[in-house]
């Protein structure tokens, strides 16, 4: 439940249509940025986007009882900012090309997918400096923190959107909690775990030197 | 993941949905997808341009039943709607679930990626299009690479053993690896791409 499986025609136009609207105004705040770094740093970042992107379509086309893993934290932290949002567009469009989303609620799960990420980034970074958290701890609870941030964005959007669907929030709430919270707990050990491989043998892709 | 059936059927393909014009389907494409968007209540409405696709599949030589069982994926995730909006809407929901799914699958399974891709660089920044070129192609690569460690995790015993949290734990080491393969893969494509003249 960390982006929205919501298919096309539930949600109502004005949410969906502002979304890609935002997307837009990102993509033109942060091409200016990008546009601004080196050549060979660029090259390197958008290929490097778009290896990430391809495993995070890989995971999230993995199906395990209604969940899947984004990713999103890790690629997140791995990738910082701008490319992170190229990323989160990138891989939700695939997925709805595949057959496994809604085109509508691309703009949208980009959004969230993003949010997610940015919780992830900050959320590592301040917990960075606490001494007595190991990796694991540190990246358990950022990645859990970040998917339940997101889980709560995505019940919201779906209850607003699905209005005029007559929907019931409370047990669509109840409903999305349980496999939020379960997924979220499972995706947040395995996401720890490889943060911790990662640092062991490439440090410098988890903790950025300034 | 139906990636290597898909990208198949679009490059391979020969039916007259292979050969129509890309921009004349992106039209019919949007136009049925508007319709599955904003018609609500009418059931038969949506029914009858949803069995004109079907029939529109089958002669183009497509495989109905394997276009048909790729678009129940998202059948899945519409449950946790259905049980919670009332009964007299479900059928429909399904119906735009199905019919939108079905119509993005028959898209992307009749027209080359690079076609598609190239109509998406006209509302699309450079640097996404670039991206969506390179996430499509490692894709495939990374594919192979995890059938290979799980043949491989297979052979020597190490799937299907531990708990729970044990097997959570090997997933994570895996994700870990694939995250710096990679690193090592985007290196190499990048500073092959310079060598070719290929300047982002």
């Amino acid at each position: 439940m960390t982006h929205l499986h919501i298919p096309d025609g539930l949600l109502s136009y004005q949410i969906w249509v502002s979304a890609y609207a935002a997307v837009f105004l990102l993509f033109v705040l942060f091409g200016a940025g990008v546009k601004k770094m080196p050549l060979s740093v660029r090259r390197k970042k958008v290929v490097h986007s778009g290896v990430i992107a391809s495993l995070m379509i890989i995971a999230m086309s993995l199906d395990i009882a209604g969940y899947h893993p984004t990713l999103a934290v890790l690629s997140g932290i791995v990738l910082g900012v701008p490319f992170g949002f190229y990323v989160s567009f990138v891989s939700n469009l695939f997925l709805a090309l595949l057959g496994h989303g809604a085109v509508t609620t691309i703009g949208l799960n980009t959004l969230v997918l993003f949010a997610q990420m940015l919780f992830g980034i900050f959320l590592f970074k301040a917990l960075g400096n606490v001494s007595f958290l190991n990796m694991y701890k540190k990246s358990f609870a950022t990645t859990f923190i970040a998917l339940i941030l997101s889980s709560f964005l995505v019940i919201a959007l779906s209850i607003v959107g699905g209005e005029s669907w007559g929907i019931h929030a409370e047990g669509f709430t109840i409903v999305s909690i349980i496999l939020g919270v379960i997924g979220s707990l499972c995706e947040s050990a395995f996401i720890a775990t490889a943060i911790v491989y990662i640092y062991g043998i490439r440090p410098a892709l988890i903790i950025k030197e300034k | 993941m139906d990636i290597y059936f898909i990208d198949h059927t679009a490059s391979q393909g020969k039916g007259f949905l292979h050969s129509m014009d890309i921009r004349l389907k992106l039209l019919a494409y949007a136009f049925l997808l508007g319709c599955v968007v904003f018609i609500k209540t009418s059931f038969l409405v949506l029914f009858g341009p949803y069995l004109l696709l079907c029939a529109a599949i089958y002669f183009a030589g497509l495989s109905l039943k394997k276009l048909l069982l790729l678009s129940l994926y998202p059948l899945f995730f519409g449950l946790i709607f259905a049980i919670n909006i009332p009964l007299h809407l479900v059928s429909i929901l399904f119906l735009k679930i199905l019919f939108s799914s079905l119509l993005t699958i028959t898209l992307i399974t009749t027209t080359p990626y690079v076609a598609l891709f190239r109509y998406c660089a006209m509302v699309l920044p450079d640097v996404v299009v670039q991206i969506m070129f390179i996430t499509y192609r490692s894709i495939f690569i990374f594919l192979d690479t995890v059938k290979h460690l799980f043949e491989s995790m297979h052979l020597r015993g190490g799937l299907g053993k531990g708990s729970f949290m044990q097997r959570l734990r090997m997933f994570g080491r895996i994700v870990g690896y694939l995250f710096i393969r990679s690193v090592d893969m985007s290196e190499h494509i990048s500073d092959n791409a310079y060598v070719r003249g290929f300047h982002i």
